[in-house]
């Protein structure tokens, strides 16, 4: 049963953020096209005022493309659950942990492709933005292959100790926070149906308050660890990378850790506190 | 055979003060029509909601074919609030492959031949259709099961009396030895034709359950007129 709530689930979600994602992609390109326009040779005064506003843009529609994404995935779960939709997902002959897990697995999946969609999207701008420096491009594809043919030799050297790691540590929490902050949105909202006059507010403070329980067990665990490694660290000789790895990793560990208590804590209240108005 | 449906000492509170269902026992015995009658306020959504598991009990239990509210209950029962529940950029056709793919019981070309019968589109979105043809939609997917129990919560308050005496023939054309319909609704003079029992109740509890035959003969009047009779304001 959980391939066909799945399959429905993404049936139901996928047109709002394909439009959103679809819409970052054009400003994206259009924005980057721009700069590549022969006006920006011109002596107009207002030409500086004109990148910084095209780049702004740019910049707040990747935002704004993240938050629409986040506020659609939290309003549908809220719809499809807790409001007269509910009737239909509660009354399907599946269990709560079925429901929850499509939930989370299809707004996993669409965090997922927001983030991927931004690196596209910066790459399009970017790219475009590069077709502005054709007499230089050349120059710059030679210095980027001249970069790259020394990386290898450039990781032995003892200040890029770590540096793998680090960037593997990096794409690790990028992927899970992922889970993590879908799930810190769920949790916000069933946790939010608890209070029963008022359950928009309960989850928009159910999710300060799982930020900030967050945010402590963080402290708490980082800041040992960042004193202890700090002593025992010798600046002038010692590469950071392993510093910010362990750093990285243990924050992710926290988050994940987070997700999987708010994901138990969702499936107890959706089977045994459901009370649908 | 056991019973259907078991109600035992079944209470109900809403935020820990407003008691909605008080201590409350019933049965609800296979291959019947029953209404649930009461008042506004008596608890008949409640319990409704309490069978198909949209609600946790403070106290008692339920048990549909001996188990407790869950996904196998929720796989016999065909139930029908009282709201439009459907999600309203749906087309009419995807509810029938929405419905075919999780309820085993679920007959397709019963819902279509209901749909042409009411001159329904299925490429119709139902947020192009009026209220009262959604609530028609809804109530032919609710019927096109071969469920054990039906519920059906103010069915006929929302459509007009031709699609009323529809509705009604539909409910009477699935009847049979293994299923029950449970009705809830006010309307008591459009239902009392179908009904082989009513329950009524008031303050949540059971005030009387009992054959419509044995009212009329016993009482020697109507349904609908023992209802007012007992529950005069």
């Amino acid at each position: 049963m959980l391939g066909k709530l799945l399959k429905h689930e993404w049936r139901a979600v996928w047109k709002v953020p394909t439009l959103l994602l679809g819409i970052l992609m054009l400003i994206g390109l259009i924005a980057g096209l721009t700069f590549s326009m022969p006006i920006w040779d011109s002596d107009w005064v207002g030409l500086p005022m004109s990148g910084v506003m095209l780049i702004m843009t740019f910049f707040f529609a990747l935002s704004g493309m993240n938050i629409g994404i986040t506020i659609y995935l939290g309003v549908r779960y809220y719809k499809s659950m807790f409001t007269d939709e509910g009737y239909l997902t509660h009354t399907l002959p599946v269990s709560a942990r079925e429901i929850l897990l499509s939930k989370v697995i299809t707004m996993s999946a669409w965090n997922l492709i927001a983030v991927v969609g931004i690196v596209v999207s910066l790459m399009l701008f970017g790219g475009m933005g590069l077709l502005s420096l054709r007499s230089a491009l050349g120059d710059f594809s030679r210095e980027v292959f001249r970069a790259l043919a020394e990386l290898p030799g450039l990781l032995r050297e003892p200040e890029m100790r770590g540096f793998q790691s680090f960037c593997a540590s990096m794409i690790l929490m990028m992927l899970l926070s992922c889970f993590s902050g879908t799930m810190m949105l769920i949790g916000a909202i069933t946790l939010g149906q608890m209070v029963r006059k008022h359950r928009i507010l309960g989850a928009i403070g159910a999710y300060f308050g799982i930020n900030a329980v967050v945010q402590t067990i963080n402290t708490v665990v980082l800041m040992p660890l960042m004193f202890g490694t700090m002593n025992s660290y010798r600046w002038d000789m010692e590469s950071p990378f392993p510093i910010f790895t362990t750093f990285y990793t243990a924050m992710s560990l926290v988050f994940v850790a987070v997700a999987i208590g708010l994901y138990f804590l969702c499936e107890y209240l959706i089977k045994r506190q459901l009370e649908l108005e | 055979m056991s019973e259907l449906v078991e109600v035992n000492n079944l209470t109900k509170f809403y935020d820990k003060k407003k008691l909605a269902l008080d201590h409350m026992n019933l049965t609800i015995p296979r291959g019947r029509i029953i209404g649930l009658l009461g008042p506004n306020g008596s608890g008949k959504t409640t319990l409704i909601k309490l069978i198909n598991g949209l609600l946790v009990p403070t106290e008692g239990e339920i048990l549909i074919n001996g188990k407790r509210p869950g996904p196998e209950s929720k796989g016999c029962i065909s139930y029908l609030p009282e709201r439009t529940y459907f999600q309203n950029s749906m087309k009419v056709s995807e509810l029938i492959s929405f419905f075919a793919d999780f309820y085993q019981d679920f007959r397709p070309e019963r819902a279509r031949q209901m749909l042409a019968n009411l001159r329904i589109s299925e490429d119709a979105r139902l947020k192009t259709l009026s209220k009262g043809t959604k609530e028609k939609v809804q109530l032919i997917m609710v019927m096109s099961r071969e469920a054990q129990l039906y519920i059906l919560d103010e069915p006929i308050a929302g459509v007009d009396p031709a699609a009323r005496d529809y509705i009604l023939r539909t409910i009477i054309s699935n009847y049979s030895e293994r299923s029950s319909v449970l009705i809830s609704t006010h309307l008591i003079t459009d239902i009392e034709q179908v009904l082989d029992e009513v329950v009524f109740i008031r303050d949540g509890r059971v005030l009387l359950q009992d054959s419509v035959e044995h009212i009329r003969e016993s009482r020697g009047k109507s349904v609908d007129a023992f209802f007012r009779e007992v529950f005069a304001c």
